[in-house]
């Protein structure tokens, strides 16, 4: 039985947080976690298995390379399939983007190019998860550093077309849409508006909030880092605010993966999300289908 | 004006991760055309690529060898890092099971020469490192005696060889780390070689104990073989009597009654 992840707030579980992740702790409602870390180790999959106990959780892959012309690894598939059967996750996501290329996985999430022959490649590979995982996966839009000169498509263009065709989920990272709202000349509150008015509102599954880092260069440029390194910014939390304005309550994960702080600075920016998704819905009903606490359409 | 053909995603894959590992002008020229100043500069965001792989991949490799990090300091390991994530890039994304690789690099790296015991400092972190992602309750490798007994040996269980006293060693640069930096005496440098068997213990910590050579080669005949015989190996006398000793000294096998 796949455990249903609640619309309200979780953080992302890292290792130093094993152990103190299994106790109650308010604002935190479930955990997400990076299925690779788990994949090759069971030493470590025995925590996680006592954590599920505890919480609802979310697996949120980052090597499935959903934009590699390459394709998706069959191990990669075979091994995820069956840390699903073992923990039973809410929600299953990844990143548009690709990881492999010339026969190395690199650790990054690189962009894609948002044109025909991108979108192809990205449909083909999201059905073979999909198909392979036997239930829906949610798609993450990028932050983006590079700025193709020529393309067929913009984000929200192109995330919707992949929507459509796969029937893919949207994992929307709020502050993704920050990063590459500032890095590619574009205003973050108008991307976000053109997300939210092309995405189909049900397709949104998840939403994630995490802080960056600005990097002031030479040339006089501001550079935003998506590093998950620090709090939550005001930029974003502002954004997010107007997200779930439009969107209802959806399942909101605060993610650090680097500069871990104590398991309490993750709790208290949990606690700020449940505190925006009740100021602005109302308790969460617990036991509601998720489509009872969005707003009615009109 | 001149214009610029489309760049192929394949293409645009493989440049991009090329110059993101290599930092290869070539990839970084082919792909300059196809990119624009908005309003970060292209080579700053290309940059951002090629650090964010770097930083990734020597922070997955120095967790898997924090002793060899202490060592050679974090300067010196951050270049051995690089030239090792360049020459052997991981093939998949579970980063904790990359770097196997770093102990036959750093012998054969000539920037290590001066330093010989550090391909074995890499060999036993990476050898406790595996040990410490096994499933302690997962039941390690056995051999039928007869119907009733057989030896198992705790999940994990591995042998290792090496040159230098890699378990003093690391254990000085724990004390030096704690402040006593005379525990880390050039003498422990010196050759000295040393066989080790490592296991899971049931509590989950990761337990290592120096052995004979001839213990090592029973446990590995018995144990760790690759013949997948069901039949009890041949073993010399000597090495049934030290097995027996370590049978009453090690939690790392055990006798068991197989019997109903």
């Amino acid at each position: 039985m796949f455990s249903r992840i609640p619309a309200a707030a979780g953080v992302g579980l890292r290792f130093p947080h094993h152990g103190v992740a299994l106790q109650p702790t308010p604002g935190v409602s479930w955990l997400e976690v990076h299925p690779e870390n788990y994949l090759l180790d069971p030493g470590a999959r025995v925590h996680l298995r006592r954590a599920r106990e505890h919480l609802p959780i979310s697996l949120h892959a980052v090597g499935l390379s959903l934009g590699s012309v390459a394709g998706v690894s069959r191990d990669s598939l075979q091994r995820l399939r069956a840390l699903i059967d073992e923990l039973e996750p809410g929600l299953v996501s990844d990143h548009l983007s690709f990881s492999v290329a010339n026969g190395h996985y690199l650790p990054d999430l690189f962009p894609l190019p948002y044109t025909e022959e991108a979108l192809e490649v990205v449909v083909k590979n999201v059905d073979a998860v999909q198909h392979a995982l036997g239930r829906q996966l949610l798609i993450e839009n990028p932050s983006v550093y590079l700025a193709p000169a020529a393309q067929d498509f913009d984000e929200p263009e192109f995330l919707a077309a992949l929507v459509k065709r796969t029937g893919c989920g949207v994992l929307l990272d709020i502050n993704n849409v920050y990063v590459t709202a500032t890095n590619t000349g574009q205003d973050p509150a108008a991307l976000l508006k053109s997300l939210l008015d092309r995405l189909p509102r049900e397709a949104i599954g998840e939403i994630h909030l995490a802080g960056h880092t600005t990097r002031h260069l030479d040339s006089g440029q501001r550079l935003l880092l998506d590093d998950h390194g620090s709090k939550v910014g005001d930029a974003v939390w502002a954004l997010y605010r107007e997200t779930v304005q439009v969107l209802g309550r959806v399942p909101t994960l605060v993610e650090w993966d680097n500069h871990l702080p104590e398991w309490q600075v993750l709790a208290a920016e949990a606690l700020q999300a449940d505190a925006v998704l009740i100021a602005l819905h109302g308790p969460m009903l617990e036991g509601l289908p998720l489509a009872f606490h969005r707003p009615v359409p009109g | 004006m001149i214009s610029v053909p489309p760049l192929s995603l394949p293409q645009w894959q493989s440049d991009l991760s090329e110059f993101a590992l290599h930092g290869t002008a070539d990839a970084a020229a082919r792909l300059l055309p196809h990119l624009k100043n908005s309003p970060v500069p292209v080579e700053a965001a290309l940059a951002v690529h090629a650090a964010c792989v770097h930083s990734a991949l020597r922070s997955a490799l120095a967790q898997r060898v924090p002793t060899v990090v202490a060592l050679v300091g974090e300067g010196f390991f951050n270049t051995l890092a690089e030239s090792y994530a360049r020459a052997n890039p991981p093939a998949a994304p579970q980063l904790s099971g990359w770097g196997e690789g770093l102990p036959a690099f750093i012998a054969a790296m000539p920037a290590c020469a001066a330093y010989p015991w550090l391909g074995d400092m890499a060999a036993f972190d990476l050898a406790l490192d595996r040990v410490a992602w096994v499933n302690p309750e997962a039941t390690g490798p056995a051999v039928q005696l007869t119907p009733e007994l057989a030896l198992v040996a705790s999940p994990g269980l591995a042998v290792l060889r090496c040159r230098h006293a890699v378990d003093r060693l690391r254990d000085a640069v724990a004390e030096a780390t704690s402040g006593n930096e005379a525990a880390l005496s050039a003498e422990l440098l010196e050759a000295a070689p040393r066989c080790y068997v490592l296991w899971c213990a049931a509590d989950a910590a990761v337990r290592c104990r120096e052995i004979s050579e001839s213990l090592a080669e029973v446990l590995e005949t018995l144990f760790l073989s690759d013949s997948g015989s069901e039949t009890v190996p041949e073993i010399p006398a000597e090495g049934l009597a030290e097995l027996a000793e370590a049978l009453v000294s090690l939690s790392a096998i055990r006798l068991v009654h197989t019997a109903n």
